[in-house]
């Protein structure tokens, strides 16, 4: 029988399936290569990851290439591509404090342990567009490139990195040291939650609801928080910045056969801890409590959305409806996909409708003829008893 | 690799066999299929599963394609449609994934095929007992217009608790003299769950109540799987003197085939093709209007 | 050559990838879709050893389900049989009251009341179970009704009477247990939670309506 190519919208789907590969191909512009992406467009290709949820730079720049820069569409590619890969193990959790921080800002305190390390930001950079000569800028990339590869010790992203261990001490230790902070560690810590493997629902636990953060369109949760902020709903209030951290974090996994763990790699990560000041009823007003926020790649305004609601929520005990609105509506490709999906055809849907129209036209029209303005009260079926509903709230 | 490399894991073992087109993982695949099986055992329950990214976005058909695709063996053939049609660039584009993915058979012939996937709509062809329906579902909780809150949702479903159900559709009735639910009327499964009928229109639904085969609901963007078994009661929610009303428009009937006209003592589905002089009707159904013109049961 | 190196060699026959994987669930759907109807399994591969049973988590768990192999007569033969499942699917063996799978290798009318069944909220937590029998001709007489059941009928799955009528007194659909039943003629048979089972003395006593 083979494949059956019904006409029309195969051949309509194939053209345009084309149009797009030639354009993409033929662009009147030079190739766009990976490290184009990867080196000089890295907000994106870490936003892209983080999205998608798989730290891959190399096909997360393949991806936004593909996609011609639609972020959500390139987090789409690569999460369709993690799906035909399978999962063959889990990895050993890593210490956030094994962060290697690249950056490291704590707004809390003017002095902190360890450093304050601005590092690589573009907080400080005048919001100038740069109108400079194109050559001249190319020929400065060139010339800096190489001497990087010269000396690379003089490299200051290279040594925007370089703290010394042991690993800089977290703001919440010192809360936690003088008693400014509650205790909400636990040693009964479930194995974290795998949003890939299960189907997120309201009551599910902390690690499934940080991990949809983690994974949230960006602008999403960003608006979420700021909805809460200035907007109708206003489930949290504005926190302290503990931690802002940017860094490596190692990534492991115990040898199927001997047990023993081995070191695959690392992925940058963004690390937030907010401090709430807590002003509850039931609350204890003599200390702080911190939210968490920990997100893929260089992405710190996700990171700090998510540590603020992770608080929010523990503070609301699930009562507001923000829990639901975190986990059902900050996907990204959850929300354009269902978006989008209106452009499918719907010809049937609205066939029905308007037979629907016409019919409440037609039973006015019987009982004004009738002179009857209201229907009768209707009566209720076996199939209603089922379902066991009281008699009096269905017949007035 | 040798059957005792100590570097090799089992589960590794269990993942070579990737052939690699494959748009699921052997795993993901089990999980789908457990989410079906028990889905199966409790009729019109909306079991929550992973639910995989697919080549498609969500809301254009990923829940349906993942069951698809963790049901389709080396025996089947495939029919997709959507809008009742088989050429529609969805369901073009869905049947080129699976085909080009799995290797998969396919046929626009309802009889032929061993699975058919569809969005909003059911075949006109009666589907017999060696048939699969799997069906592609936006929104599959029914009670979202009565209840917003997911953990309340949950309550009311696992306590039958469908009272409010009834109050609305009751308003409605006296509201508007006729019950306006349009497609994806709620039907009552098996006497114990009310079900969303994904939107297909009212004039399906019949089909789906005792039949002989076996239909699964598959909605990828909100995670859930559920199912009508064969031999199972799907019953429209209405009261005993409101009879369920199916989609007719009096002296509608396909252009083509003469499906609905008096003489040719048929009914099925009709679609609108607006027209400045008044518009025309067709058959959603697309290869069975076409099997009725050129089988030549079309009085003429 | 040792248990371990056994279960390993014995789970290479027993590891269902692709069409293998896909043929065993679509057999095992589709007697879940109709109760009580007895079908043949597809030809495999797996040593003979293994009893059909174990198809049950072979063909469905993985790395994030768990099982556990009852089976009281034979230590040796459950052990090795949960050793393949584990080597075979990477699943994790657990206690009867929390595993995905329950494989039932003798018929112990004491496993119904032992496995999970799931709660109102959570249907879906309600186990998986696979028994082995030896022959479905045999067994009490039940009368079974039930979706996917046109009309309700009266058969014999290889199963006791003790068996079935703990296995009915924990299905309270939506919750219970979903029973496919293996015997030694490489045919399955499957009671999900939603049949409802009439042992036959009992519905002498009532009457058959």
């Amino acid at each position: 029988m083979g494949y059956v190519a019904a006409r029309g919208g195969t051949e309509a789907i194939a053209a345009a399936e084309e149009l797009v590969r030639r354009s993409r191909l033929n662009a009147d512009a030079s190739w766009l290569e990976l490290d184009q992406l990867t080196e000089r467009l890295r907000y994106l290709n870490d936003r892209v990851m983080g999205e998608g949820g798989l730290w891959a730079p190399q096909l997360a720049a393949r991806a936004i290439r593909q996609a011609e820069g639609d972020v959500i569409e390139a987090a789409h590619l690569l999460r369709a591509h993690r799906s035909t890969l399978p999962r063959l193990c889990e990895l050993i959790p890593a210490d956030a404090d094994e962060l290697r921080p690249l950056r490291r800002i704590v707004p809390a305190f003017r002095e902190v342990p360890g450093p304050q390390l601005l590092g690589r930001t573009l907080d400080y950079t005048g919001r100038l567009l740069d109108l400079g000569d194109e050559d001249q800028a190319r020929a400065a990339a060139a010339a800096a490139t190489a001497a990087a590869a010269r000396h690379p010790e003089d490299d200051p992203a290279e040594n925007a990195g370089a703290t010394e261990p042991p690993f800089p001490e977290r703001l919440l230790d010192v809360l936690r040291r003088t008693d400014l902070a509650v205790d909400r560690r636990r040693d009964d810590d479930p194995e974290p939650t795998d949003i890939s493997q299960v189907a997120v629902r309201p009551g599910i636990g902390r690690s499934a609801v940080l991990s949809v953060m983690a994974r949230a369109e960006t602008g999403a949760l960003v608006n979420l928080w700021y909805r809460n902020i200035l907007g109708p709903d206003n489930h949290l209030h504005e926190v302290t910045l503990g931690e802002v951290r940017h860094g490596e974090l190692p990534i492991r996994v115990r040898h199927p056969r001997t047990g023993n763990p081995v070191l695959l790699g690392h992925l940058r990560a963004t690390e937030v801890e907010a401090i709430e000041d807590l002003d509850g009823a039931d609350e204890d007003r003599t200390r702080f409590d911190v939210g968490y926020g920990l997100v893929a790649g260089h992405n710190e305004r996700k990171a700090i959305a998510m540590a603020n609601l992770d608080i929010a929520l523990h503070r609301d005990h699930s009562d507001s409806g923000l829990e639901q609105s975190v986990l059902m509506t900050t996907d990204g490709l959850d929300a354009s996909g269902f978006l989008e999906h209106l452009k499918l055809p719907h010809y049937v849907t609205f066939r029905s409708m308007i037979e629907r129209k016409q019919a409440m036209r037609t039973d006015r029209a019987r009982n004004e003829r009738k002179g009857r303005r209201h229907h009768p009260a209707p009566v209720v079926t076996p199939a209603a008893e089922q379902a066991a509903v009281p008699a009096g709230e269905v017949t007035p | 690799m040798t059957l005792l490399d100590p570097t090799i894991s089992p589960v590794a073992l269990l993942a070579a066999d990737t052939s690699s087109r494959e748009l699921l993982d052997e795993f993901s695949k089990r999980e789908i299929r457990r989410a079906v099986l028990t889905a199966v055992a409790v009729p019109g329950y909306q079991v929550p599963f992973a639910s995989r990214e697919m080549p498609v976005a969500r809301g254009w058909g990923s829940g349906g394609l993942q069951i698809t695709l963790a049901l389709v063996g080396p025996e089947d053939t495939v029919k997709v449609i959507d809008q009742g049609e088989d050429a529609g660039v969805n369901a073009a584009n869905l049947r080129r994934l699976i085909a080009d993915t799995t290797g998969v058979d396919t046929t626009t012939v309802a009889g032929e095929a061993t699975i058919v996937q569809t969005r909003h709509r059911v075949p006109e062809d009666a589907l017999g007992d060696d048939q699969i329906l799997v069906l592609q579902v936006p929104v599959p909780e029914p009670l979202r217009g009565v209840e917003r809150d997911m953990t309340e949702l949950r309550r009311m479903h696992a306590e039958g608790d469908y009272a409010r159900m009834w109050v609305s559709l009751y308003e409605d009735l006296v509201r508007n003299g006729v019950i306006t639910q349009t497609t994806g009327y709620p039907c009552l499964v098996g006497g114990r769950y009310v079900m969303a009928t994904t939107p297909i229109p009212r004039w399906d639904i019949p089909k789906l109540h005792r039949s002989a085969h076996l239909s699964l609901f598959g909605a990828g963007r909100e995670k859930r799987i559920y199912a009508v078994p064969p031999h199972t009661d799907v019953e429209p929610l209405t009261f005993d003197d409101v009879p369920f009303e199916v989609e007719r428009t009096e002296g509608a009937s396909c252009h083509r085939c003469g499906a609905g006209s008096p003489d040719s003592g048929v009914e099925s589905f009709l679609v609108e093709l607006p027209g400045t002089e008044g518009g025309r009707w067709v058959c959603s159904d697309t290869d069975w209007c076409n099997r009725r013109l050129s089988s030549g049961m079309v009085a003429r | 050559m040792s248990a371990a190196i056994d279960a390993i060699r014995l789970a290479s026959t027993a590891r269902l990838q692709g069409s293998a994987s896909t043929v065993v669930f679509r057999v095992l759907l589709e007697a879940l879709a109709r109760p009580g109807r007895p079908l043949e399994l597809p030809e495999l591969a797996m040593d003979p050893r293994l009893p059909n049973a174990l198809l049950l988590p072979l063909a469905l768990a993985d790395l994030g389900t768990s099982f556990w192999v009852h089976g009281l007569y034979d230590e040796r033969e459950r052990k090795l049989a949960a050793d393949v499942v584990r080597e075979a699917t990477g699943a994790r063996l657990a206690a009867p009251n929390v595993a995905t799978f329950v494989v039932c290798l003798d018929g112990d009318p004491s496993v119904p009341s032992r496995v999970r069944i799931g709660s109102e909220l959570a249907p879906e937590a309600g186990v998986k179970m696979a028994v082995q029998v030896e022959n479905f001709a045999t067994g009490a007489p039940i009368s079974i009704t039930g979706p996917g059941i046109a009309e309700a009928f009266i058969t014999t799955v290889g199963l006791d009477r003790a068996f079935l009528k703990a296995l009915r007194n924990r299905n309270q659909p939506p919750v219970g247990i979903d029973t496919w039943v293996f015997d030694r003629h490489h045919r399955v048979l499957a009671l999900p939670r939603s049949t409802r089972i009439g042992v036959v003395d009992d519905v002498a006593r009532e009457g058959v309506n």
